[in-house]
């Protein structure tokens, strides 16, 4: 029988749902043991107190925050302790939402929902009346020592319990405004087209089978070869491609403002502040005597 | 109460609460102040929120209580129903909010009655919102750098435009920089440019912020990293953006005395940088009524002025 890894109840308005939490994701990951290259002797770490050999057990390891450098403020495991959030066993909801609103980027870890002994009918009722609503419940619960958001979906009669990042841990696009792409480069309308062209080519419905985890694969396969006494070839990579220059628009603005600048007589060059804001100016008394043309009032 | 009163705003009737609230203590400039400000600055500043989504930041405990500050997309549900609204996109997240829209004086009372000391309008009209009438450069003093510094980085913009024959406009901030406008009323303008053919205005902000820090990496930076600003005027682009607010010309900051974010002329920012007076480019709200009672809006062509972005 699976084994629930926390309990409580669902509570919104007067309805309240004891439920059990299930952990829907099996991690598949390899885990990989350190040794010695020499004799295969197993690596062990121990702490030690700096600049000593002597090891330091445990219950002697406090945690601190270091406010400068070598000056510390030690935490106790008490003083941690008592800034825990309350444990409480309700998963209180907050609000109902349309899956949709919700960017996945906000989505962290699954879990399934079952009913706790005795709650099955509350429960059922639960999941078909969010099903036929269409909406997502968002609550807030305690998990682990942290005050957790997340939705809760129904699905062929089931609840899954995904945990949500708070707003403030999701990193909004502008703080990586030297990484991320903050304007649209120009391309050719042709070019958009055959690569949408391509897309829909490639379009088809979602199946999640069709899609594996191929390192994993790999690494178990060539773990079975190597144990098997097989040699390993690593396979040369593919050739590297050229990145493909983006438009420089800069640089273009630089060229721009040269070509200007060259057009002008050299004497022109250095009064140029003075004499370059005339025709603006012209422009805009024109501008202001006929309106219709050059302006308009919105 | 004392300090309330109904009043009838152009056939509107309003209710005034707390007018003897000290909202800046240290110049013991009161919300009935506030009100009076906006009040008589209308002409000039209506024109420039007229058809914007406007973003209130309000204090309702003064300037000083930042905690209690806020600000304020959505406009407040106890509207009263004749208060316009525009449903704009307001982030990827936010979805679409209704957001206040001021078109004429009892609505703007209205806002300064809330509180909302500074007005953050949209560069676009709110029927628009995809196109901006205007690009707009926020030029940021990181100390020691200060307003002077951001007047230099303002004359090396007007001359840059004036190589492509686009005039543009000064106003401080009235807060600590200085911000330049190029007013473009063209439809053929948008945000980000839509691929092909037409011209976007942040790209653009952005290749001129970088080429002003290009010609002079010790003056200018273009990144919004905080430790790169350190004396260096900070060119910000990026508010060239649809969901992006600036503060409106005239409005009022939530600073120490009720500075104003002031249109001036390029001759006065020629003047604070050859006199060394950043003191100059500093108004209150009575300086502020005084100079539109002398030069009228020196920010009009921004909303008239229908110029091109250069093609490069």
């Amino acid at each position: 029988m699976a084994r629930a890894i926390w309990s409580g109840s669902i509570s919104f308005g007067l309805l309240n749902v004891p439920v059990k939490l299930y952990s829907a994701v099996a991690r598949r990951g390899i885990s990989l043991r350190e040794i010695r290259e020499s004799d295969g002797a197993r690596i062990r770490h121990r702490r030690v107190a700096e600049g000593t050999d002597e090891e330091v057990p445990y219950e002697e390891i406090v945690k601190a925050f270091e406010i400068s450098k070598d000056r510390y403020v030690p935490l106790s495991k008490d003083e941690l302790a008592s800034l825990d959030p309350a444990k409480t066993r309700a998963i209180e909801v907050q609000d109902f939402v349309e899956i949709a609103e919700i960017d996945p980027i906000y989505f962290d870890s699954p879990y399934y929902l079952g009913p706790a002994t005795g709650a099955e009918r509350a429960y059922s009722l639960l999941a078909q009346a969010m099903e036929g609503s269409g909406k997502v419940a968002i609550a807030r619960f305690v998990f682990r020592n942290k005050e957790h958001l997340a939705a809760i979906r129904p699905g062929d009669g089931v609840l899954t319990l995904t945990t949500m990042r708070f707003a403030d841990e999701v990193v909004p696009p502008s703080e990586l405004e030297d990484a991320l792409p903050s304007e649209q480069p120009k391309v050719a309308k042709r070019e958009v087209d055959m690569a949408e062209q391509l897309i829909d080519s490639l379009t088809r419905s979602f199946d999640p089978s069709a899609y594996r985890d191929e390192h994993r694969e790999e690494l178990l396969a060539m773990i079975e070869r190597k144990a098997s006494g097989e040699d390993v070839v690593v396979a040369p990579e593919g050739e590297e491609r050229e990145a493909t220059k983006a438009p420089d628009l800069m640089a273009a603005l630089e060229e721009s403002i040269a070509a200007v600048q060259s057009k002008r007589s050299p004497k022109a060059t250095k009064k140029r502040t003075a004499k370059a804001r005339k025709p603006a100016a012209k422009k805009r008394s024109a501008s202001t005597a006929k309106p219709s043309p050059k302006s308009r009032s919105r | 109460m004392p300090g309330d009163s109904q009043i009838e705003v152009e056939g509107r009737e309003l209710k005034l609460t707390n007018l003897d609230k000290v909202l800046y203590p240290k110049a013991g400039f009161t919300k009935g102040e506030v009100v009076d400000y906006y009040a008589k600055v209308a002409p000039a500043i209506v024109p420039h929120l007229a058809g914007r989504a406007v973003t209130l930041r309000r204090f309702p405990e003064g300037v000083e209580d930042m905690d209690a500050a806020f600000f304020e997309k959505r406009c407040p549900k106890h509207r009263p129903d004749w208060v316009k609204t525009a449903r704009v996109e307001a982030g990827p997240h936010a979805g679409m909010i209704d957001f206040c829209v001021c078109d004429g004086l009892p609505t703007l009372v209205w806002m300064a009655q809330l509180a909302a000391i500074e007005l953050h309008p949209s560069l676009s009209l709110a029927a628009e919102s995809d196109r901006p009438t205007v690009l707009a450069f926020d030029l940021d003093p990181g100390p020691p750098a200060d307003v002077l510094d951001c007047c230099r980085v303002g004359l090396r913009l007007r001359e840059l435009f004036d190589h492509f024959g686009v005039e543009c406009f000064p106003k401080t901030s009235g807060s600590k920089g200085l911000q330049v406008y190029a007013p473009l009323n063209n439809d053929d303008v948008t945000y980000e440019g839509d691929g092909a053919n037409g011209q976007g205005t942040k790209p653009l902000a952005r290749a001129i912020a970088q080429l002003l820090e290009k010609q002079t990496p010790k003056e200018v930076v273009s990144k919004m990293k905080k430790e790169e600003r350190k004396g260096k005027v900070f060119v910000d682009w990026s508010q060239n953006h649809r969901r992006k607010t600036t503060i409106a010309a005239y409005s009022l900051r939530a600073r120490e005395q009720p500075t104003v974010s002031t249109p001036v002329t390029w001759n006065e920012v020629e003047r604070a940088v050859e006199t060394q007076d950043a003191g100059s480019l500093v108004f209150e709200a009575g300086d502020v009524l005084k100079r539109i009672e002398q030069h009228g809006d020196l920010f009009a062509p921004v909303l008239e002025l229908r110029q091109r972005l250069p093609e490069l």
